[in-house]
């Protein structure tokens, strides 16, 4: 049983892991843009940023394939030129979480970079600071807790991706069955024993996750 | 130093605007921006800083010129070796004392100690009776000890220009009095140039060679005290300022 465990749990921490990062770099990234910038259209954006958050993970999935689909606007361009097919794949399951994590990071590290008093980062440029030292020694610094309390809420959740996963990469035993494909296989075969232990395990690293990010989300100063 | 300012600038938020029309020149090493709240004084100072632009206008230090929008120059914030002190201080919580003083000195993006700067910080310190307390974090100063961070922090880079936007209102009364005595040190020492922003008459009285008077976004009156202390004739300095502050407040509209 440990076995039959062990698998899906080190797929699911890897494809959670590959997510949690591709989120941390674009959410971040937008994150910051919004934050910072005043453009228009920037409401739009911020809605469009979340939308992920609120949309069913199967209906995000179908977006997904027709995306990165083999007949998908990009799906086609990478299978004719560079031979990359992603359907099927543990990196489409990476991606098809990275999309559901997403909102929660960008959420945090908006309202993390917004707590960032303005005047602050003036000061520092009255101090001859370029942008880029502002941003490192300034910004980052105090927004970095909010923004890493985000990032475990973006782990937890691709942990436990289910819906976009199954639309983009299926449900193939040790290649793209994670944790919660891995329950559902388990149930519906009557292996209550391997469910129960699956779904423990599950339990404890997504309760672990949020006691730390509910740590960090307290101000520190 | 000579000071030269004349610039423009409309705000418009909530419907509301905003006129600035600044136009003085400030002479000597000590001059007061004086006026009521929203009168357009910090707003100057920060176009000053380059850290809001103006419409239109020019801005100069002596022979430095920061903004000319004639010409387009308009220098970035980091190139204009003007001092910023802010109002509630902006010291960076996340740093230490020593480390707040030290920020304007360096220029790498990760932490770096050492060098001729860990010896110049040495020195400020000392200066500014902060030695004790240079591995505290600013959330646990007294109002006095974050202004003198705030005012080693930007003098260490010696600038051409000190900028302070009231920097004794966040102080209590008691404090307030030796906190302006030993602005009034720093200056003799340092021999910076000050620019004060204030709505204390006191302030007036201790710091001022220079006054400009604010109200409604304009200049009002630019005074020469010295001169006007030094000229025969002239009037005292206290009766400068009951003057301005009858301009200022007719009496019965406060």
């Amino acid at each position: 049983m440990f076995g039959q465990a062990l698998v899906p749990l080190l797929l699911t921490l890897k494809v959670a892991g590959f997510a949690t990062l591709l989120a941390l770099l674009t959410g971040g990234l937008c994150a910051f843009l919004l934050a910072r910038h005043s453009f228009w259209g920037r409401d739009i954006l911020d809605a469009i940023c979340t939308l992920p958050m609120v949309m069913p993970p199967t209906v995000l999935g179908y977006y997904l394939i027709v995306v990165i689909g083999r007949r998908g606007w990009v799906g086609s361009w990478l299978h004719d030129s560079l031979g990359i097919n992603l359907m099927f794949t543990w990196q489409g399951a990476v991606l098809a979480s990275a999309v559901v994590a997403f909102p929660l990071v960008f959420k945090s590290a908006r309202a993390a970079f917004e707590g960032v008093d303005t005047q602050l980062e003036n000061a520092a440029r009255t101090l001859g600071s370029s942008e880029l030292r502002v941003f490192a020694r300034v910004t980052l610094p105090l927004a970095w807790r909010g923004i890493l309390a985000g990032t475990m809420l973006a782990f937890a959740r691709g942990m436990g991706e289910f819906g976009a996963t199954l639309m983009v990469a299926g449900n193939i035993p040790g290649k793209t069955q994670t944790l919660s494909l891995a329950v559902y296989d388990a149930v519906q075969a009557g292996q209550d024993d391997l469910a129960n232990f699956l779904v423990l395990v599950t339990s404890i690293v997504c309760v672990l996750i949020l006691v730390a990010s509910g740590k960090l989300f307290k101000p520190a100063y | 130093m000579k000071v030269r300012v004349d610039i423009r600038k409309t705000l418009r938020a909530h419907g509301r605007e905003f006129k600035l029309d600044a136009s003085f020149e400030a002479e000597h090493d000590s001059t007061v921006v004086f006026g009521p709240s929203g009168s357009g004084k910090s707003l100057t100072m920060q176009c000053i800083a380059g850290l809001v632009r103006p419409d239109e206008g020019r801005i100069q230090i002596g022979e430095h010129i920061l903004f000319d929008s004639a010409t387009g120059v308009d220098l970035r914030p980091q190139l204009r070796n003007v001092g910023f002190v802010f109002q509630d201080y902006a010291l960076f919580p996340h740093l230490t004392v020593e480390k707040n003083i030290a920020f304007g000195l360096e220029k790498s993006l990760t932490e770096t100690s050492g060098g001729d700067g860990a010896a110049r910080v040495r020195e400020f310190l000392t200066l500014f009776e902060l030695d004790p307390l240079a591995r505290s974090y600013p959330r646990n100063l007294s109002g006095g000890q974050r202004q003198r961070v705030a005012v080693a922090r930007a003098l260490i880079r010696q600038p051409d220009l000190l900028l302070l936007d009231e920097p004794l209102s966040a102080l209590d009364p008691v404090l307030r009095g030796r906190v302006r005595r030993e602005l009034a040190d720093i200056q003799l020492r340092f021999k910076v140039p000050m620019l004060v922003i204030t709505h204390d008459p006191a302030d007036v009285e201790a710091f001022a060679e220079n006054l400009v008077v604010f109200d409604h976004g304009r200049v009002t009156r630019v005074l020469n005290l010295r001169q006007g202390i030094e000229g025969p004739t002239a009037l005292t300095r206290p009766q400068v300022l009951d003057q301005t502050l009858a301009e200022l407040y007719p009496a019965g509209a406060g």
